[in-house]
C-alpha cells in the first residue's frame, strides 16, 4: 500500500546529473518514444512477464510478510506513486531487474533474499524502484535490445542510427544507473548498506571468517583501479570497454555513493524523508 | 508417518491431460520402441560414462540416510525399483531421471544439504512414479526431442507440440506421486513453491493459503491480449516444463476433489 | 628443507610440454611481453572494479595460506588475489608475470580450513611450473588460431590435453605439500556431494570407481574417448587413478626425498 505525498520528495531531487537531461533529449525522438515503446510493452508482456507470472513467486503482504514490509518502506522512502508488482525467482546468481513498459515490475533473484541484510535487499529494492520512478525502463530495454533490433526487425532504420547514439544511449544507461544507486541508498535509510550490497555483488558471500570488508576497504581498490589504467593501454582498455557497458564499473559506484553521501543534497532529502516521516508519527 | 500403499499403480492417479498427451503421440507412431533405443543409447554411450566418470555413487555405507529415505519410498509406494542414485554439484531443487531397463537418478547436492525426509520423499514419489508408470521411453523421446527431429523430420515437426504438451502434463501427475509418497500435503506444496523462487531455508514462512488464494484470483482475472497470447505461445510452444504456479493450482484442486484421500483409504 | 620443484610434480605430459614450449627461442619473452601489455592490464581492470581484492590487511588469514604456499614452491613473488561470487569450487589464473587468481566465494564458505590450505596452493604450483604460459598460449589460439593457415585443430587440440593433464600436476603438487593422501583424494570432485557423504567416501571406493570407468571396454570405450576429448577436465575417475598410481609407483618418495 504506498503512500504517496504531493510534496514528498521526488525522482528529480535524487537524480545523477546528465541522468534526466540526457533522458529528456532521448525522448524527443519520436519512433523511440512511440512506437518502439508499443512494441517493447507487448514483446514484455508476451515473453518476460508472463514467464515471470508463471513460474515466480510474486510477494504480497499475505504470501511473504516479511520481504513486504522492507518493501513497503522502501516504496514509502522514495515517494512512489505506483506500487510495482515484486517477484522472486529461483536463482544462484545475485541479480535483479526492473522491467515492463506500460505496467513495470520487479524480479529479485532468490538468493538475494536469502543472504542480503535487510538494509541491502531494501538497497537493492530500492535500487530497481529508482529505475521505475526515473522511467528508465524503456529506454533500459530499448538500450539493451537495440543492437538486436537493428540487425533484424529494424534493419531498415539502422542506417538511421549512428554509432554515436548507440553509445550515448550506453552513457545515459550508466549514469541512470547511479541514479537508481542513490534511490537504493535513500530506500535503505543509509550508505552502508548499499555499500555492502556492492560488496556483496562484487563478491563478498559468506566469507567473513576469512575477509574483512568495509568501505575503506573498497576506496583502497578504487585507488588500485585508478592504477591499473593509468598508462596508455589502460587508459584504452578503459575506454573502450566502457563504451558498451550498461552498468558502470563497480567499484566506481561505490566511490559515486561515497561521494554523494556527503554532500547537501543528500543531506536535503534525507531531510525531508525524516520529516515525512516523523509527521506521520 | 507414512502409511504403505499396498498395490498402487500410476494409472490410478494419472492427471487426464496427461493420459490425453501420451494417446495423442503414442498414435503418430510406435514410439516405445524408438524411445526405448534412444535411451539405451544414450544411457550407454553418455550417463553411464559421465556418472561413473564424474559423479559420487551413493549406497548405504557413504549416505545411509538417503539410501533409508530411498527404501522408504520404494516400500510406501509399492515399487521395487533396482536404480543406481548419484550425486552432483549442481544449485537446483529438481532431481533427474533417465535409463529404461536399469534406471538412474541424480541428485544435485543443494538437495542433499537442505532437504527435509519428507521433501525427500515427496521428490523419490516423483521418480517412483515416473518409474511405475512407464514414463521413461516416453520421457527419452522428449529429452532426446531434438536429436530425434534431425532423424525423423517429417514426424519430429508433427510431434513437437503434443510432445511437449505430454512433457508439462506427465509433471502434473509425477506431482500427485510425490504427494501419496510423502503424505504431507504442507510439505509438497512448500516444495512447490520452491520451484517458484522461495529457496528451502525460507518457504516455511510463506503463507500457502494466502499464496493459494493469489493464484486463483490471478487465474479469473482477464489478461490483457498480450499477456494472453504470449501464454498460449510460450505453453504450446516453448515451454518444457508445466508452469510452477500451474503445478501448485493442480495440486491443490486434486487433493481438493478428494481423489487423494480415496486412493490413500483404498490402498491402506 | 628445499623448495618443491616443478620436476617432483608435473605430470609427464605437462612437463614435456612445458619443456617444448620453453625450448623456442624467446617465445617466453614475447608472449610475458604480449601478456602484460594485453590480458593483464584488461583484467586488471575488470577485476580491480568488478570482484573484491583480497589483501594482508583485508583477508590475512588467506593471504597467509598463500605466503605458505609460495615459500614451499619457490614463488618470489605473490600473484593478486581476487574473488567473485560461483557456485563451482574452483580458481582460475590469468597473467604471465602478473598473475591474477580469481577464487570463487563457495571455495572460501565450504571447504574447510585444512583443505582450503592445500587446495589453493595448487595454484601457486601451477604459477611456478609456468601453467599460466599455456594457458595464455591456449587463450591465443582458441581466438585467433582461424587466421593461420593451418588446422585450428593442430593447436587447439594438443592444448586441450594439456589442460586436462595440468589437474595430474595439481593433485600431485597437493600431495607434495600436504603429505596427506586422504585430503588428496577428498579435493578430487569436492563438492560433487556434500562433505558428510564425502567423508564416508573411502579412497578405496572411489579407487574402485576408478577402475570400473577405465574397465568400460568395447564400443562403449569409443563412446568413452570422444567424450573424454570433448570435457574441459579431467574425470574424476581418472585423476584419483592417476594419484594412486603415481603413489603406488614411489615417485612421490622419491619427490620427497629429494626434497629433504
Amino acid at each position: 500500500m504506498i503512500n504517496y505525498h504531493e510534496n514528498g520528495i521526488k525522482a528529480s531531487d535524487y537524480e545523477y546529473s546528465g541522468d534526466r537531461e540526457a533522458l529528456i533529449a532521448l525522448k524527443k525522438i519520436p519512433v523511440i518514444d512511440k512506437l518502439l515503446s508499443a512494441y517493447l510493452d507487448f514483446t514484455i508482456k508476451s515473453g518476460m512477464f508472463v514467464q515471470v507470472q508463471q513460474n515466480c513467486f510474486r510477494v504480497t503482504k499475505e504470501t511473504y510478510p516479511r520481504v513486504y514490509e522492507l518493501y513497503q518502506i522502501c516504496l514509502n522512502r522514495l515517494n512512489m506513486k505506483q506500487e510495482p508488482s515484486l517477484y522472486i525467482d529461483l536463482n544462484y546468481e545475485y541479480n535483479a531487474y526492473a522491467t515492463g513498459i506500460g505496467s513495470p515490475f520487479i524480479v529479485v533473484n532468490s538468493s538475494m533474499v536469502d543472504d542480503c541484510t535487510d538494509g541491502e535487499l531494501m538497497a537493492l529494492m530500492g535500487h530497481e524502484l529508482g529505475h521505475i520512478n526515473s522511467s528508465h525502463v524503456l529506454y533500459h530495454n530499448l538500450a539493451r535490445n537495440l543492437m538486436v533490433l537493428l540487425t533484424s526487425h529494424l534493419k531498415a532504420l539502422a542506417p538511421l542510427i549512428s554509432t554515436g547514439t548507440v553509445f550515448a544511449l550506453f552513457d545515459w544507461q550508466r549514469k541512470s544507473e547511479y541514479t537508481a544507486d542513490r534511490a537504493g541508498m535513500i530506500a535503505a535509510g543509509g550508505l552502508q548498506p548499499s555499500v555492502d550490497l556492492m560488496l556483496r555483488l562484487m563478491g563478498k558471500g559468506e566469507v567473513q571468517k576469512y575477509v574483512d570488508l568495509s568501505l575503506d576497504t573498497a576506496m583502497k581498490q578504487y585507488q588500485d583501479f585508478n592504477i591499473s589504467k593509468d598508462s596508455f593501454i589502460g587508459k584504452f582498455l578503459y575506454v573502450t570497454q566502457t563504451a558498451a557497458m550498461g552498468h558502470p564499473w563497480s567499484i566506481q559506484r561505490i566511490k559515486a555513493l561515497s561521494d554523494w553521501s556527503k554532500t547537501e543534497n543528500y543531506a536535503g532529502v534525507v531531510s525531508e524523508i525524516q520529516r515525512l516521516e516523523s509527521a506521520e508519527g | 508417518m507414512q502409511k504403505i500403499l499396498y498395490g498402487i499403480d500410476s494409472s490410478e492417479y494419472r492427471h487426464q491431460a496427461d493420459i490425453a498427451a501420451q494417446n495423442l503421440v503414442e498414435k503418430a507412431v510406435p514410439l516405445a520402441k524408438i524411445g526405448e533405443a534412444l535411451e539405451e543409447f544414450e544411457h550407454k554411450y553418455q550417463d553411464e560414462i559421465i556418472f561413473r566418470g564424474s559423479h559420487v555413487k551413493l549406497n548405504h555405507h557413504n549416505a545411509p540416510e538417503v539410501m533409508a529415505i530411498w527404501d522408504k519410498a520404494m516400500e510406501i509406494m509399492d515399487t521395487y525399483a533396482d536404480v543406481e542414485i548419484f550425486s552432483h554439484r549442481n544449485y537446483s531443487y529438481r532431481m533427474s531421471v533417465g535409463g529404461i531397463k536399469k534406471p538412474f537418478i541424480s541428485i544435485p547436492d543443494t538437495i542433499i544439504r537442505n532437504f527435509s525426509e519428507t521433501q525427500w520423499l515427496f521428490l523419490f514419489g516423483q521418480m517412483l512414479t515416473m518409474i511405475n508408470g512407464r514414463m521413461l521411453k516416453l520421457f527419452a523421446i522428449a529429452r532426446n526431442f531434438e536429436k530425434f527431429m534431425s532423424l525423423f523430420p517429417v514426424i519430429g515437426d508433427a510431434l513437437k507440440a503434443p510432445l511437449g504438451q505430454w512433457r508439462r502434463k506427465s509433471q502434473l501427475t509425477i506431482d500427485r506421486g510425490g504427494l501419496l509418497c510423502c503424505q504431507d500435503y504442507d510439505c509438497a506444496m512448500r516444495y512447490l513453491t520452491i520451484l517458484s523462487g522461495i529457496s528451502p531455508s525460507s518457504v516455511s514462512s510463506v503463507d500457502l493459503s494466502a499464496r493459494m488464494q493469489q493464484l486463483v484470483d490471478a487465474q479469473s482475472e482477464s489478461k490483457e491480449t498480450a499477456v494472453a497470447i504470449g501464454h498460449f505461445n510460450q505453453t504450446l510452444f516453448s515451454s518444457r516444463s508445466a508452469w510452477s504456479n500451474e503445478r501448485f493450482i493442480e495440486l491443490y484442486n486434486w487433493h481438493e476433489s478428494g481423489e487423494y484421500a480415496k486412493i490413500i483409504r483404498k490402498h491402506t | 628443507m628445499k623448495v618443491i620443484s616443478p620436476e617432483s610434480y608435473l605430470f609427464p605430459g605437462d612437463e614435456e610440454a612445458m619443456e617444448a614450449i620453453n625450448k623456442i627461442p624467446q617465445l617466453s619473452k614475447v608472449l610475458a611481453f604480449i601478456s602484460k601489455n594485453s590480458i593483464e592490464k584488461f583484467y586488471s581492470i575488470i577485476f580491480s572494479s568488478s570482484y573484491i581484492k583480497l589483501t594482508s590487511a583485508n583477508a590475512p588469514k588467506l593471504y597467509h595460506f598463500y605466503e605458505e604456499a609460495a615459500e614451499a614452491f619457490g614463488l618470489d613473488q605473490l600473484p593478486e588475489i581476487y574473488l567473485r561470487r560461483g557456485y563451482q569450487y574452483k580458481t582460475d589464473v590469468v597473467g604471465i608475470d602478473n598473475p591474477m587468481i580469481l577464487i570463487n566465494t563457495s571455495v572460501l564458505e565450504d571447504i574447510p580450513e585444512e583443505m582450503l590450505r592445500v587446495f589453493l596452493a595448487s595454484d601457486i604450483a601451477g604459477i611456478k611450473a609456468g601453467h599460466n604460459k599455456m594457458n595464455f598460449i591456449r587463450l591465443l589460439c582458441d581466438n585467433f588460431a582461424d587466421s593461420l593457415p593451418i588446422p585450428k585443430q593442430v593447436l587447439t587440440v594438443p592444448l586441450l590435453m594439456w589442460s586436462k593433464q595440468k589437474y595430474y600436476s595439481y593433485d600431485r603438487a597437493r600431495m607434495m605439500y600436504s603429505h596427506d593422501k586422504d585430503m588428496v583424494l577428498r579435493l578430487i570432485g569436492y563438492g560433487e556431494a556434500p562433505p558428510d557423504i564425502m567423508e564416508r567416501v573411502t579412497p578405496d571406493e572411489r579407487i574402485q570407481q576408478g577402475m570400473e570407468f577405465l574397465e568400460i571396454d568395447g564400443v562403449q570405450s569409443i563412446a568413452k574417448s570422444i567424450l573424454t576429448m570433448s570435457e574441459a577436465k579431467p574425470w574424476n575417475s581418472m585423476r584419483v587413478i592417476e594419484f594412486n598410481n603415481w603413489i603406488e609407483s614411489g615417485m612421490y618418495k622419491i619427490g620427497l626425498e629429494e626434497r629433504i
